[in-house]
């Protein structure tokens, strides 16, 4: 691999990262949102689609007493922990840890959209969008993974 | 200068060089710790800003009066007063809330006042984030209403609220006071584990979630939500406000 096609394909893999930050985050403030009014004693409101009071309210939405969205949380804080150091240090193992924390995430996620269409028979927008989220954080980080391997051999 | 620097052996020199090296390498990495400490600490401001500024936005929401009742008022609703009125004051309750507690006089006022020219129905919304036991309690009185006693157990439910709210067992509560309203204890302790029990107050809650209801108590006047009424006389004048429309 030449020098040009080498600093493309990291100009690629930033862009790849900053665009798992970028749903990273997203995911991080959808599942704040639903853990606030879930502390709060509130429902969230739907605009899109409708759904949402069903889903929350159903006994999917918690294990225990901690609702499933306080763990969303937390996972995607640690996913943008590892993708912000990995940006900070470059440092490939952060890049490999993250890759590794995607798995569950998917399945997880895979799980719940099955819930919500096939269980609960209600779609709730928000969690929607982080489960949808969790796939391509998934098929981006394996992608990269790929391609970090690559670059490395 | 020149002679200053002539004066130095070579060794000198590359000694000197070496030092500056360092002191290069010194300052860059000093440069990119600032740096990653100016990453991580705006990393940390942002994500601390979006979750101080969602508590904020979601705790300030108004709650909008005038939204829509979503469920229609059905038989397996518990309704009290005037059945055949076209008034009807609907109130979203959890039996464990400490507010739904505060506006119980206030209804029984309301109820023996106004109980023969309007219909008062009760639907549960137990906040279970909050209130461990308001869904046990709210199968509790429909456990009593399959024996005719919902509105006894409703009653009891609230003047006793703060002796079973924090109660590990207050299923156990349940019983005794199933027991002092004359309930058959078997049927009562059959009918609040029952599957009918679980799902009629789940069914309720979905349907206060759909109808917007965020807390509790909610009231709907003629299936209209209305804006709690701080005090009777308040209740009151929109309760006659609907009797004269």
């Amino acid at each position: 691999m030449n020098s040009k096609q080498l600093s493309s394909r990291r100009l690629t893999n930033k862009w790849i990262v900053l665009a798992l930050i970028a749903l990273s985050f997203t995911s991080f403030l959808v599942s704040a949102y639903l853990t606030v009014e879930h502390f709060l004693g509130e429902v969230p409101t739907c605009t899109i689609l409708e759904g949402c009071e069903e889903v929350a309210k159903s006994k999917y939405s918690q294990v225990g007493p901690i609702p499933i969205s306080l763990f969303g949380v937390f996972y995607f804080l640690l996913l943008l922990a590892l993708l912000v150091f990995y940006l900070d240090r470059e440092h490939e193992m952060a890049l490999k840890i993250f890759t590794l924390f995607t798995i569950p995430g998917f399945f997880i996620s895979l799980v719940l959209l099955w819930l919500q269409f096939w269980i609960i028979g209600a779609v709730c927008i928000y969690c929607l969008i982080v489960d949808i989220s969790s796939v391509l954080i998934f098929f981006a980080a394996i992608y990269l993974y790929i391609f970090v391997l690559q670059k490395k051999s | 200068m020149e002679q200053e620097e002539k004066k130095f052996t070579k060794r000198e020199r590359y000694e000197l060089k070496k030092q500056e090296q360092i002191k290069e390498k010194e300052l860059a990495s000093k440069i990119r710790k600032r740096k990653s400490l100016a990453v991580w600490l705006g990393v940390a401001g942002i994500l601390l800003a979006s979750v101080a500024g969602l508590i904020y936005v979601v705790s300030n929401q108004e709650p909008s009066a005038g939204a829509k009742l979503a469920n229609e008022i059905v038989e397996s609703d518990w309704s009290r007063g005037n059945l055949e009125s076209d008034v009807v004051l609907l109130e979203y309750a959890d039996f464990q809330c400490p507010a739904c507690a505060a506006y119980h006089p206030l209804l029984e006022q309301l109820y023996s006042e106004y109980g023969d020219r309007i219909r008062m129905v009760y639907r549960h919304f137990p906040i279970t984030q909050i209130h461990a036991n308001a869904e046990p309690a709210g199968r509790a009185a429909e456990a009593a209403g399959r024996q005719g006693k919902f509105w006894e157990m409703h009653d009891m439910l609230y003047e006793t609220q703060s002796s079973w709210a924090n109660e590990r067992n207050a299923e156990d509560k349940f019983i005794q006071y199933a027991e002092s309203l004359d309930l058959n204890i078997d049927q009562f302790k059959a009918d609040m584990n029952s599957d009918e029990a679980k799902e009629k107050v789940a069914n309720d809650n979905i349907g206060g979630a759909r109808s917007g209801v965020q807390g509790t108590p909610t009231f709907f006047l003629n299936g209209e939500k209305i804006t709690n009424p701080r005090n009777y006389d308040e209740l009151k004048t929109v309760v006659e406000q609907a009797l004269n429309q």
